[in-house]
């Protein structure tokens, strides 16, 4: 296997402040950037600090990939000293830290890995924290960036990986493509936003988790199935209000079946109503970030009224009857949107978004 | 593997990875063994599958492989891959 989605030609000192260079992996630069352009676009300059009434909670499964890499590198090959910030770089909340200490948020900071779902989670968890009060508005999202030489061939043998296309729901479907990046989002409460006179893109609507609590690898149609319930409950929307569905379609053999399966029990007979698409054929399986990336894609489709494609699809799999959006863009009215992340260890997270009002 | 007995030779060699990288009582490997009756986890079967590449090189995991409910239709479908 010889196919990922990486990010071509990343240069950080074009787009990463010298001062955060030597503290940040990849995986953090890539949040650091995201994060620039969501306080940008919401208004936020980072001119003063947020305080403490701002939380900070993102997700990664894996952290940081290539600074550890380079760590063992030297050490065992080289036979050299390692780098001395290779601890403060390697932390898995070495990215939120960041952040926190850049934007002068001194609410909670703190990381979340569940693997795939790790920053759906943490996006929930955002929304939860200031639900209950615990602050009013949170930095929230995903970063990750752990595609090296030698993670990728542990990802190989796994069996999961793609040769050729990676082609969620699609009959002669065979495997997912890994990705990378970043996805980081400002979430405030409406009152906070109102009083300074903020611009929303969409409406945090619900959240739902659950665990399998079974198979650490195989993924689980009841756990899947009890993430989507919990976060239509959380919203307060009936199933029959989701009008477009960001899948986790992974396009590996199994997951898809299981969620599609899932789908069904949750939807029922409105299930075929339901424009449902996987994006990760286009940026890849970005792990902990996917989540992020992908409710991007879902509030950027709720704003367009456009569900997205899921490309590289062939013809359909009976194990997977959904109204799949195959490989061109659909344009529909999305009013709510639900996006899912299912992961290793049986982890499952929903979130629904609605459009501003 | 045209013979039909190198067929079985081959047949029982994956089963022999299999009792060994999972950990099976031998006692218990029927054919008609199911994958769930004899508690084969996805990591279990992710082991058998390193074990057996290692010994018969990379084959593809298709959905005969992934979807194989019983030990005999597991092994027919890992040795339709090997040449």
């Amino acid at each position: 296997v010889t196919l990922a989605a990486q990010v071509p030609n990343f240069d950080p000192t074009d787009c990463v402040p010298a001062a955060l260079l030597p503290l940040s992996d990849r995986f953090a630069q890539f949040a650091i950037i995201a994060a620039e352009e969501a306080l940008s676009q919401a208004g936020l300059p980072g001119d003063s600090p947020l305080g403490d009434r701002t939380a900070v909670i993102l997700g990664t499964a894996i952290g940081c990939g290539s600074t550890l890499d380079q760590a063992h590198y030297d050490f065992y090959v080289l036979e050299r000293r390692v780098h001395a910030l290779t601890v403060p770089r390697v932390m898995p909340n070495s990215a939120s830290s960041l952040l926190s200490i850049r934007y002068g948020c001194a609410g909670p900071s703190f990381t979340v890995s569940s693997a795939c779902a790790s920053a759906t989670q943490a996006i929930g968890l955002g929304m939860w924290f200031i639900r209950q009060g615990v602050v009013d508005s949170a930095i929230v999202g995903g970063s990750e960036a752990s595609i090296t030489a030698c993670s990728f061939r542990a990802w190989e043998a796994l069996r999961v990986l793609t040769p050729d296309y990676c082609r969620p729901f699609s009959k002669g479907r065979n495997g997912m493509v890994l990705g990378e990046g970043a996805g980081i989002f400002m979430i405030e409460s409406a009152d906070t936003a109102h009083a300074r006179g903020a611009y929303a893109l969409a409406e945090l609507a619900g959240y739902g988790t659950s665990s399998d609590a079974k198979d650490i690898l195989r993924a689980d149609v009841n756990g899947a199935a009890a993430a989507m319930k919990l976060a239509l409950h959380d919203a307060e929307v009936a199933p029959q209000s989701i009008d477009y569905i960001n899948a986790h379609g992974t396009g590996t053999v199994l997951n898809d079946s299981v969620e599609a399966e899932a789908l069904r029990r949750v939807f029922g007979s409105s299930t075929m109503d339901i424009s449902v698409s996987s994006t990760k054929p286009i940026h890849g399986h970005a792990l902990g970030a996917a989540g992020a990336l992908e409710l991007a894609i879902t509030v950027k489709a709720l704003r367009q009224g456009i569900a997205p494609p899921t490309i590289n699809w062939l013809e359909p799999d009976p194990g997977c009857e959904l109204d799949i959006v195959p490989n061109v863009a659909r344009p529909i009215q999305i009013r709510i949107a639900m996006s899912n992340s299912f992961a290793f260890g049986g982890v499952n997270a929903t979130l629904v978004v609605r459009k501003a009002e | 593997l045209q013979k039909p007995y190198e067929r079985e030779e081959l047949e029982r060699e994956i089963v022999d990875i299999i009792v060994r990288e999972a950990k099976l009582d031998r006692a218990q490997v029927t054919p008609d063994a199911t994958l769930e009756a004899l508690q084969l986890q996805s990591i279990d079967l992710v082991e058998v599958m390193m074990a057996l590449e290692e010994k018969f090189g990379y084959f593809p995991m298709d959905s005969s492989i992934v979807e194989a409910k019983s030990l005999e239709q597991f092994v027919k479908a890992v040795a339709s891959h090997i040449k």
